[in-house]
């Protein structure tokens, strides 16, 4: 695909397009819901999430643009190793902060006074960023396969262990993008499939665990809860619509083209209509088409993201394309799963659509690791046309040796 | 690049075949999945929240005190509103056009597409004849609430009432949502959370037009509102009706109380107001009149009122002189009346005299001698001080008391460091203060604490905190309200104070009442705003007492004059519920005294 190159808009102009897309539809979306959200918990000022909104995602286009025009792909492989070990860091902060009672909610979000934000969402970024570079230095030989498994996952099991103290959801998701990487980055499967069996372990052991010892952490009976429900049926079914079934009352009630932005009515009844099910609510006010549209969107990010690893001439970029797009996209499936009922009910926004705070920001830092690995192909083609084929090890390699 | 191997294809494979599984699966909750067809799209599910009648309120004789009303809201839905005759409306329900036009902006504000009230509180005769027009209306339907509503015209401050949540109460408990009511004083505001019972909610199918056509999935999602308890108040409605008309046209307070379980028999402030004047729609302009009236009816004087409890205050400056050990029962002190220093005597008596004749004859040089035996048995004069405060303060004076209705002030009862800021550390002493022997000076006391002061006489040594309610439907009162306080005064001191407090009301006393046994004690508190206020604190009959109490007639001059009379008629009234017949003309004397001038004759 020949795409002339933007002067501002830099790397992959497909996948901006789609950026542009997402965000119109985002802004539909939060001001149809202004009447309802704005009234719950900003006071009835209706404009007040719609210029939120627009904030945060033009913070976001111009985080992205910084990135793709000033940042070199090889910063991220050298802040992997710095990253990772802040990640861990502010995770323990907020743990520990928890436990002794000194945050409030959910004990998910870290406020340092100017800002406030999740641990956890620096921490997706910057485990993946870390797994680009161990599996793109370890592609060698089986021993440096092996060495490259040990370190991705201990690491991976430190931060998703905490994460899971407060979202076990995020934690999932986490723990199945660096899978789908190794999976990508050629680990032999014994020792995927021992992972496999050891997760099946863990949470089985919670659900048991949950049943024998009444005081389990919260969040181990929040699991639970969650995997009978969607096992047996929601206890609550019995005296009431679910959330669940308002979403898909909210998709049957939308048709083919929808009631018209604002128009949605089942929302009135939804909690977290505006994040967790955001998807029902985009089919009952746009339909059935540009529902699947949204997913095609998806889809399309998914396969411009295909074609920016294969044209990838190194490998560290290669994989950490694929971990954020596998990341980005698998939130995407479990919003959808979750509104269609496909999936039990949790909690993940719908990238870039969703009422956006701090994790929008994070969002477009992925993007904007995207744009610049695409960046940098288009970069590389004009300068070293035809295509070399690079010999493992790898430049990146030898770079930091 | 060849890390691009089949696994990559594997992976891609997986989320296309995802995608596939999302667009069939939507498909079919379009398309096959029947149950949403239930929802047939021209139906709109509406919710009505059914409001839980409040729970009644009863006197202690099982009396009715306070009910519900119905009451309907008119609602309006902005977007399925169509244009409708604004001027019938308005007559019909007797608001202004501009109300009308205001209100459905603020309702467009909120939400297109949730109900708002549009007029509040109509009347039941209004809204039968609403009723049969607004099928008419696109948009309007009504929902039914009920107001609360008043058997006697008494006891305005003590039942409170209730008004619209504020934003606070919403951010506070997420029960309340706009509109919803709370107890905004007294009862109704302690009690909310047992009066208010619980919202219900009633799911319908409305079709285009607005009318109810099923009720969703046969009603098996409505959840039934429940009724509030209700709630035995600790009151004798007929005491508070005797002492409000014994009030009328007079400033000042009746509180009475049962020494036995410290629940409160009358709680009065006047001037007084009816209490339905603060309920329904004329609530607000109601309000707002009542606070601009210079003679203050919203305040509850009873419990937020401090007077300097005057005379009344000797049986405790004796108690606690007996008690430290101060003076003994055989302590005889000299007065020489009008020629006494540094306080002088106006009363004409027996000298020298005894602890019990003091209190009979409201001696003020013995209880001056008492208050400085009590500071000087001590090292230092605050040290003493801070002993007789604390004994003080046992009583329940210079602090709340607890009691379960909102407003209640604390009084004043000056500590050390009041006096070491005035006059220096070291600086006072027993004479520096002499004032508050005789219960003047910075003494503030509250006619609530007056009469539980009355009461731990009465018992003798402790006193139960006074409080209103006697029960509660499916509930426990609070259990502080049965812990005996004990005052920290043996009981063996009371015989001498209770005997002068029996012989102060001798025969031929205006607060005297043949055959009954009325232990009292009369006060005048110094008021430099116009005459003195007339205090008697009482409690009857001596050996086996059935009420405590305390009286309060702000400019009544001397406390023999009203406070004293008044007393012992409601204490008659509430022992032998009548008035005998030659005290009859005592009765109608004070009903007919009209003291709203602050300046009366001595
Ligand atoms: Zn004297």
């Amino acid at each position: 695909m020949e795409i002339t190159q933007s002067k501002i808009f830099k790397g992959d102009r497909v996948l901006w397009i789609v950026l542009m897309l997402l965000s119109l539809l985002s802004l539909l979306i939060v001001y149809s819901s202004t009447g309802a959200l704005a009234y719950r918990q900003a006071s009835g000022n209706t404009w007040y999430f719609l210029i939120r909104q627009v904030f945060f995602l033009g913070a976001g286009f111009g985080l992205m643009l910084v990135m793709v025009n000033f940042l070199s792909v090889r910063i991220y492989s050298v802040l992997a190793n710095l990253l990772i070990y802040i990640s861990i860091g502010l995770l323990l902060v907020t743990t520990i902060l928890k436990f002794a009672g000194l945050l409030q909610g959910t004990g998910r979000t870290l406020d340092l006074g100017f800002i406030s934000f999740q641990p956890a969402e620096l921490a997706k970024i910057s485990l993946i960023m870390y797994t680009a570079r161990v599996l793109g230095k370890n592609q060698g030989t089986r021993g440096q396969l092996k060495k490259a498994f040990i370190k991705i996952i201990s690491h991976t099991v430190v931060i998703c262990g905490l994460i899971f103290l407060s979202n076990f959801s995020t934690a999932a998701l986490l723990f199945a993008t660096i899978f789908t990487m190794m999976f990508a980055g050629r680990i032999s499967l014994k020792y995927l499939f021992i992972v496999i069996l050891l997760g099946m372990t863990i949470v089985a052991g919670a659900y048991i665990a949950a049943d024998r010892f009444p005081d389990a952490p919260a969040r181990i009976h929040t699991v639970k809860g969650r995997i009978d429900r969607f096992i047996k049926g929601d206890p609550n079914s019995e005296k009431g619509i679910t959330q669940a079934d308002y979403a898909k009352l909210a998709i049957y009630e939308g048709g083919i083209f929808g009631k018209g932005p604002g128009h949605s009515n089942v929302s009135n009844y939804m909690a977290s209509a505006y994040n967790d099910f955001i998807f029902a609510i985009i089919v009952e006010e746009y339909g059935l088409i540009i529902g699947i549209m949204v997913m095609f969107l998806y889809l399309i990010f998914f396969f411009r993201s295909v074609v920016i690893v294969r044209r990838a001439t190194r490998t560290f970029p290669a994989f950490l394309v694929t971990g954020l797009t596998v990341l980005l996209v698998y939130q995407a499936m479990i919003n959808i799963g979750v509104s269609t009922g496909v999936l039990p009910v949790t909690g993940q926004p719908l990238p870039w659509i969703s009422l956006g705070g701090s994790s929008l920001l994070f969002t477009s830092v992925a993007f904007g690791c995207i744009l610049s690995v695409s960046y940098q192909n288009q970069i590389n083609r004009e300068t070293q046309k035809p295509a070399v084929q690079v010999n493992m090890p790898d430049e990146d390699y030898e770079m930091h040796k | 690049m060849d890390t691009f191997s089949k696994r990559n294809y594997i992976i891609i494979g997986i989320f296309i075949l995802t995608g596939l599984v999302f667009v069939i699966r939507l498909f079919s909750i379009q398309i096959l999945d029947p149950v949403y067809k239930v929802y047939a799209t021209n139906n709109v599910l509406r919710e009505v929240v059914q409001y839980p009648a409040r729970g009644l309120i009863y006197d202690r004789n099982d009396n009715l005190l306070v009910y519900n009303k119905p009451a309907y809201d008119l609602m309006i839905t902005p977007r399925e509103m169509a244009d409708f005759d604004t001027m019938y409306l308005c007559n019909l329900l007797d608001v202004s056009k501009d109300e009308i036009i205001r209100n459905i902006e603020l309702a467009k504000d909120y939400s297109y597409y949730k109900p708002s009230v549009l007029v509040k509180q109509i009347p039941p005769e209004t809204y039968a004849i609403l009723q049969e027009l607004i099928y008419k209306y696109n948009g309007f339907h009504t929902q039914s609430r009920t107001l609360r509503e008043y058997v006697y015209s008494a006891a305005a401050h003590l039942l409170g009432y209730v008004g619209e949540v504020s934003r606070e109460d919403m951010d506070r408990e997420s029960y309340y949502s706009m509109g919803d009511y709370i107890g905004q004083s007294g009862i109704e505001k302690t009690y909310e959370s047992w009066l208010r019972g619980k919202k219900g909610i009633n799911k319908y199918l409305v079709d285009v037009h607005n009318r109810i056509k099923t009720s969703f999935l046969d009603g098996e999602e409505n959840i039934p509102p429940v009724t509030g308890s209700n709630l035995t108040s600790t009151l004798d409605i007929d005491l508070q009706l005797y002492a409000e008309t014994l009030l009328q046209n007079k400033r000042g307070s009746v509180v009475a109380i049962e020494p036995s379980t410290g629940e409160i028999l009358a709680l009065a402030s006047a001037p007084a107001y009816h209490p339905g004047l603060l309920a329904g729609r004329i609530r607000s302009r109601n309000y707002s009149m009542l606070l601009s009236d210079t003679l203050k009816p919203l305040f509850n004087r009873a419990l937020q009122a401090e007077y300097p409890p005057g005379s009344t205050f000797k049986v405790l400056n004796v108690l606690v002189g007996l008690q430290v050990g101060a003076i003994g029962t055989d302590t005889y002190f000299s007065c020489s009346g009008p020629a006494s220093y540094p306080i002088r005597c106006t009363h004409d008596h027996v000298s020298p005299l005894n602890a019990v004749q003091a209190i009979r004859e409201s001696c003020n040089p013995f209880m001056w001698n008492t208050f400085r035996s009590i500071l000087y048995k001590y090292e230092t004069s605050a040290e003493g001080y801070n002993i007789w405060r604390d004994h003080v303060m046992n009583f329940g004076i210079g602090r709340r008391l607890g009691i379960d209705i909102n407003g209640e002030s604390a009084g004043s009862l000056p500590n050390e460091s009041y006096y070491n800021n005035i006059y220096g550390k070291g600086h006072w002493n027993a004479m520096t203060v002499r004032s508050l022997a005789i219960g003047q000076g910075e003494l503030g006391i509250t006619p609530l604490q007056l009469a539980n002061y009355a009461a731990a006489v009465a018992n003798r040594g402790y006193y139960y905190p006074p409080h209103v309610i006697k029960s509660i439907d499916m509930g426990e009162i609070d259990n502080t309200f049965r812990i005996r306080k004990y005052v920290g005064i043996s009981t063996e001191y009371f015989e001498p104070a209770v005997q002068g407090m029996e012989d102060a009301v001798r025969p031929g006393a205006l607060s005297h009442i043949p055959g009954i046994a009325v232990c009292g004690k009369t006060g005048t508190a110094e008021n430099p705003h116009g005459s003195d206020h007339s205090v008697f604190m009482a409690f009857a009959p001596k050996d086996d007492p059935m009420i405590a109490i305390s009286v309060y007639i702000e400019n009544g001059v001397w406390g023999a004059r009203y406070a004293a009379p008044i007393a012992s008629l409601i204490i008659e009234k509430y022992l032998t519920d009548s008035i005998s017949d030659n005290r009859k003309w005592l009765e109608s004397r004070m009903i007919e005294a009209n003291l709203l001038n602050p300046y009366q004759p001595k």
